[in-house]
């Protein structure tokens, strides 16, 4: 806790660095569709503008965080939750990759027993229960509400 | 008397369009889940509402507008349930109803703060959409001298308002500043809106059309927050309490009615403000009613005028936000921006045309607001229990259900399972923006926004054959423009300048 708090608050200059050099091209970016003239501004104009103020404006702040010790105002984040959370985030993209390949129902299964297992720690035997379940309520939701999902290689 | 003749005619219209069965059940959809969003701490408002966003494109726009609205108000409405009950406010604009309610429920009033939340509410809700029903029409006929200059202009002023009152900690009106421009740039992806040239695209198709916002918001309120939440793990202890008492006492009911009528005018005109948002009326309420009350000791220790005063004006300020977005066409905070959002992907473009050209929508969504506080009315009080006990569900069991809705809904509106992979950077970049301390909401604005900005300034540029000074020499233009620069500048001035700062 006391780790990722002093780690985060020490790095606080890192995301408005990285802001001013993405700013930084896509301001390039903008010059490069042309900015027009005063009477007909063009592709470029508004974001030139856009991105060179914002590369100015990230660049001062993050000038100004240099070794800035204020304190982060997430409560109770605690670096073993912080892996929780991302192994959540790392399941969904593992879902998102197999969603079209393997389709709604396979797809949606597997994710709801990783998750179910990475979150909520439990054994493998209830995550299979409670994802097939699980899976098959939310099939049946989205058949009602008409929402196309894909059906997967497999069902071709 | 020609004006109230068509007020009426109007809501008579409103009203056999919000009362057909599809928008009827629209309605009660939305503020039932409204209420379940505002009831459970997490999600919140804007996440609530970018869940469902894609669920609004297989509806009628009407009913669309109808449950996005009423999820709206009906969170308003919830957010007071844990407040009270265990001193978490499940909205943020409920955060001030914890320092008496929860206090009253300590003292086993939980019943009378969760009945006077929820009737201070409906009292409040109405009032508010009664000051819709008879200002959004004239300020409409105003708003139709409006040219591209003026509707530059006040959307500058909007955006600028939002920076100045946006949360976050440390630096939060320049971080708020840096948002609204990364917003902006974020909106000119795709092809530009004149020339028909792809800006940013990265040669990807998926970007061709620009960044689809239910994948935006999905990402930044939908998978961000499900990742906070799991990194907070937090377990409260909820405060158990009985369908008896509900019912305020006499005694209470005399002592909150001023409050309620101060609360619902205070949130309704706070609330047409752009950037003000629900937080800010309710934290104005509480200052005033602690400044008025013949026992101000009492704040802080149970005082029922301290949830009745800012539960009013909070519900109240969502009919007011809704003024600006229906007449003027600008969205005054982000959830506005949702249904913003919602309008267009309808086709119907929001502002002074709005009343003439899609009256079923204009007086449907106000006569909506009017069944769906009563509907609230009737939902809260008997289902305070089942709410109780949805309290004691643990997150990490609705987390991987939040995040399928997430993807189930983005890859519903696309078809295209790269706006889904967007939606995961945004989730991840939200993520990191919490962690440091940078808010979505201007972004999300700004994002909204962003496209007419831009057309709004380029049409204005190519009005006066280039010269800027269109925007100071048409008066609206200038008046909105001045009052943004204030907005922006005064806070400088009195960080420069402590004593000014402390006079």
């Amino acid at each position: 806790m006391e780790t990722s708090s002093a780690g985060v608050s020490r790095m606080r200059w890192v995301p408005p660095a990285l802001l001013a050099l993405i700013a930084a091209a896509a301001a390039v970016e903008a010059a490069r569709l042309g900015l027009g003239e005063a009477g007909r501004p063009g592709p470029g104009f508004f974001p030139f503008w856009l991105a060179g103020t914002l590369a100015v404006a990230a660049a001062a702040l993050s000038w100004r965080s240099r070794g800035e010790q204020a304190a982060v105002s997430l409560d109770g984040v605690g670096s073993s939750h912080s892996r929780q959370a991302l192994w959540a985030f790392l399941g969904l993209a593992a879902y998102c990759a197999a969603l079209v390949p393997l389709g709604f129902l396979l797809a949606t299964f597997f994710f709801f027993s990783a998750e179910t297992i990475i979150i909520e720690m439990k054994s493998w035997r209830t995550a299979m229960q409670t994802s097939a379940i699980a899976t098959l309520a939310a099939f049946g939701l989205f058949q009602l509400l008409n929402v196309q999902l894909p059906s997967g290689y497999w069902m071709r | 008397m020609d004006i109230l003749n068509n007020l009426a005619q109007g809501l008579t219209h409103g009203f056999s369009v919000a009362l057909a069965p599809g928008n009827l059940l629209a309605c009660f959809a939305g503020v039932l889940v409204g209420t379940l969003v505002g009831v459970l701490p997490g999600i919140g408002t804007v996440g609530a509402m970018a869940l469902l966003f894609p669920l609004s494109y297989s509806l009628s726009p009407a009913a669309a507008l109808i449950m996005l609205a009423g999820i709206y108000y009906g969170a308003m409405y919830g957010g007071s349930t844990t407040s009270i009950l265990m001193n978490i406010p499940g909205e943020a604009a409920s955060v001030v109803t914890c320092l008496d309610g929860h206090a009253m429920a300590l003292r086993g009033r939980a019943g009378a703060a969760l009945g006077i939340a929820a009737f201070g509410s409906f009292i409040a809700g109405t009032a508010g959409v009664i000051g819709i029903t008879l200002l959004a029409p004239p300020l409409a006929g105003f708003a139709l001298r409006f040219g591209p200059p003026e509707l530059f202009g006040l959307l500058l002023l909007g955006l600028a308002m939002v920076s100045s009152v946006s949360s976050g900690v440390g630096g939060a009106g320049r971080k708020s500043v840096m948002m609204i421009l990364v917003g902006l740039l974020l909106a000119t992806i795709g092809m530009d809106p004149l020339a028909g040239v792809p800006r940013f695209t990265l040669g990807s198709a998926t970007l061709a059309d620009g960044l689809d916002l239910s994948a935006v918001l999905m990402g930044l309120f939908g998978v961000a927050e499900v990742m906070i939440q799991l990194d907070r793990n937090e377990r409260p202890e909820v405060i158990t309490t009985s369908l008896r008492g509900l019912l305020p006492s006499r005694a209470e009911w005399k002592e909150s009615a001023a409050p309620i009528a101060r609360g619902s005018l205070l949130g309704f005109f706070a609330g047409t403000l752009p950037g003000v948002g629900t937080i800010l009326p309710s934290f104005l309420s509480y200052g005033i009613e602690k400044r008025l009350s013949k026992h101000p000791e009492q704040f802080g220790h149970g005082a029922i005028a301290g949830v009745a005063g800012p539960e009013s004006a909070n519900n109240a300020a969502t009919a007011g936000s809704m003024i600006p977005l229906l007449t003027l066409g600008v969205p005054p905070n982000a959830v506005m921006a949702i249904l913003m959002g919602a309008f267009l992907v309808h086709g119907v473009q929001p502002g002074p045309l709005l009343v003439t050209e899609h009256p079923d929508i204009f007086w449907g969504v106000i006569a909506s607001m009017y069944v769906g506080n009563a509907m609230l009315l009737l939902l809260n009080l008997p289902l305070i229990g089942l709410w109780v006990q949805l309290l004691r569900v643990p997150f990490a069991r609705l987390a991987p259900v939040i995040l399928l809705l997430c993807v189930a809904g983005v890859y519903s509106v696309t078809s295209n399972i790269w706006s889904v992979a967007v939606m995961l950077a945004f989730g991840a970049a939200g993520y990191l923006m919490k962690r440091w301390d940078y808010d979505a909401v201007p972004l999300v604005l700004a994002f909204v926004l962003g496209r007419m900005m831009e057309e709004t300034f380029r049409q204005s540029l190519l009005l006066s054959r280039g010269s800027l000074s269109i925007f100071v020499t048409r008066p609206i233009a200038a008046v909105a423009l001045l009052v943004a620069a204030a907005v922006v500048i005064t806070p400088l001035l009195v960080k420069r300048n402590p004593i000014a700062g402390s006079a």
